[in-house]
């Protein structure tokens, strides 16, 4: 697992860098944003999955010790450590701003959070099982539901924001539920998928 | 602890349009077993099998004395050292960094031993994988499985590609590896002349069906080219003639030296005539 982990770290080096500037930038510019900076770093799993394929890695991976359950866990800790860093970086932006308890509450991150986990534990098992390239629909669509959910920015406010506020709670027990099925569908899909 | 590195006995696997059947060989522990056989013949597809990534649909493999079916064939991966016909590293990773993910996933990773083949192999640390050229990737997929001790090194179509230099580097790389007595070798290749210099046993897969698995030099002892005028080739005897290839000057016969006469003054073939007889030859009417 730690081996597996430390690869993604290595090939994701790049992006996170710019991801750690983007944040930054979205933090600065307006507040609420930390949601989408979370929501970002929810993707870059995806990123490290195309990376394995574009390598074969998986075929090699698969001749080694790493169980299938170990290869689709470590996907998982991945995302969960990115978002956390991400939610972290912005909580530390946004206190360092001032914003923190007025503008920006932890209530909205830690449901920002859920959230996100509950996309990647919606999408990590097609991406196993489909790939990469054919999951990435799903995250699109995901992306459009949700954005058609929020509609405007006024709608943010007035819908979505309060939503976020009020449920930190019920979406973090949302998301366990979730990421406690998710990991096992898709070590199981993964492994039906062959090379 | 069992004698043989690996055991396959009546291996099967279907899939659309192509079935790996009834396979069985044996590779002693100490010994180099070459899999040869034609692109698709199901070389990589056995390797596969051997390791558990796909699962058979009859028969059983055993690997360094577990059954590669039982929860503790996880802990015997830990000995046992793969290459594929790519190195599938990320383009990203230089040398260091893939020693530290190696060093994450097997237990017994020598990082002493790692970084004494990267200086034989003259393998820079720090550049990029991508820009290695395709012997430096092999030669870094070798290290790195050679790296946490192996008893058995699986290579699958290592050698492809590769320059006769940089192939000769690498197979006496292998050959080394077998000085230790419990160590074992199965190496898959359509390059017959490698394997013929390398190895102990040779196995033929021809259309998913093995035709031979038998020690080489046996086999080079056991067979002879005869070449002869189609009025000649009426005199051998029938049990003996293995295959017939024709020619414009004639014709040649594959034939078991024991069952002809030394008059015929069979020819010594190469392990690439052999196979080439009994995949393309005729049997004699």
């Amino acid at each position: 697992m730690k081996g597996l982990l430390l690869k993604d770290l290595y090939v994701l080096l790049r992006q996170m860098r710019l991801f750690a500037g983007l944040i930054l930038l979205l933090c600065v510019v307006n507040e609420q944003l930390a949601a989408f900076a979370i929501m970002y770093a929810a993707m870059l799993p995806y990123t490290a999955m195309a990376y394995d394929e574009q390598s074969r890695w998986n075929q090699l991976a698969a001749m080694t010790p790493c169980r299938p359950l170990d290869i689709v866990l470590s996907k998982y800790i991945l995302g969960w450590l990115l978002m956390a860093g991400a939610a972290c970086f912005s909580v530390l932006i946004n206190g360092i701003l001032g914003r923190l308890g007025s503008e920006l509450r932890i209530t909205t991150v830690v449901s920002s959070l859920a959230l996100a986990c509950i996309c990647l534990a919606v999408l990590l098992p097609v991406m196993f099982r489909f790939g990469v390239e054919k999951g990435r629909m799903g995250f699109i669509l995901i992306f459009v539901v949700i954005f058609t959910f929020i509609g405007s920015s006024a709608q943010f406010d007035t819908l979505a924001l309060p939503l976020l506020e009020a449920m930190p709670a019920a979406l973090a027990a949302a998301a366990a539920g979730i990421s406690a099925v998710s990991v096992p569908l898709a070590a199981k899909l993964y492994q039906q998928k062959g090379f | 602890m069992s004698t043989n590195a690996l055991e396959l006995r009546g291996v099967s696997r279907s899939f659309d349009g192509f079935a790996l059947r009834d396979v069985s060989f044996t590779l002693p522990r100490g010994c180099i077993l070459g899999l040869v056989g034609e692109n698709g013949a199901g070389k990589s597809t056995t390797i596969k099998l051997i390791m558990n990534v796909l699962r058979c649909d009859r028969g059983e493999i055993t690997v360094l004395g577990c059954s590669n079916t039982a929860p503790e064939f996880r802990t015997v991966k830990e000995d046992i050292g793969v290459v594929l016909d790519e190195a599938c590293f990320p383009a990203a990773l230089n040398a260091r960094q893939i020693g530290k993910v190696m060093a994450g996933i097997y237990t017994r990773w020598d990082d002493a031993l790692y970084r004494s083949y990267l200086q034989r192999f003259q393998l820079p640390e720090k550049k990029k994988f991508k820009a290695f050229s395709r012997g430096m990737k092999m030669k870094l997929a070798i290290a790195a499985a050679l790296s946490h001790h192996p008893k058995l090194l699986i290579l699958d179509e290592a050698t492809s590609g590769l320059d006769p230099i940089v192939r000769d580097e690498i197979l006496e790389i292998f050959s080394e590896f077998t000085r230790g007595p419990e160590n074992a070798v199965l190496i898959s290749s359509h390059i017959v002349s490698d394997l013929e210099k390398l190895c102990d046993y040779i196995a033929f897969i021809h259309h998913g069906q093995l035709l031979f698995c038998q020690e080489k030099d046996a086999l080079l002892e056991q067979y002879g080219i005869v070449t002869c005028t189609r009025e000649q080739l009426a005199d051998l005897p029938e049990e003996a003639v293995v295959s017939i290839r024709a020619n414009p000057y004639g014709v040649q016969a594959l034939v078991e030296r024991r069952a002809v006469s030394a008059a015929f003054a069979p020819e010594k073939p190469t392990m690439e005539d052999i196979i080439l007889f009994m995949v393309k030859g005729e049997k004699k009417s």
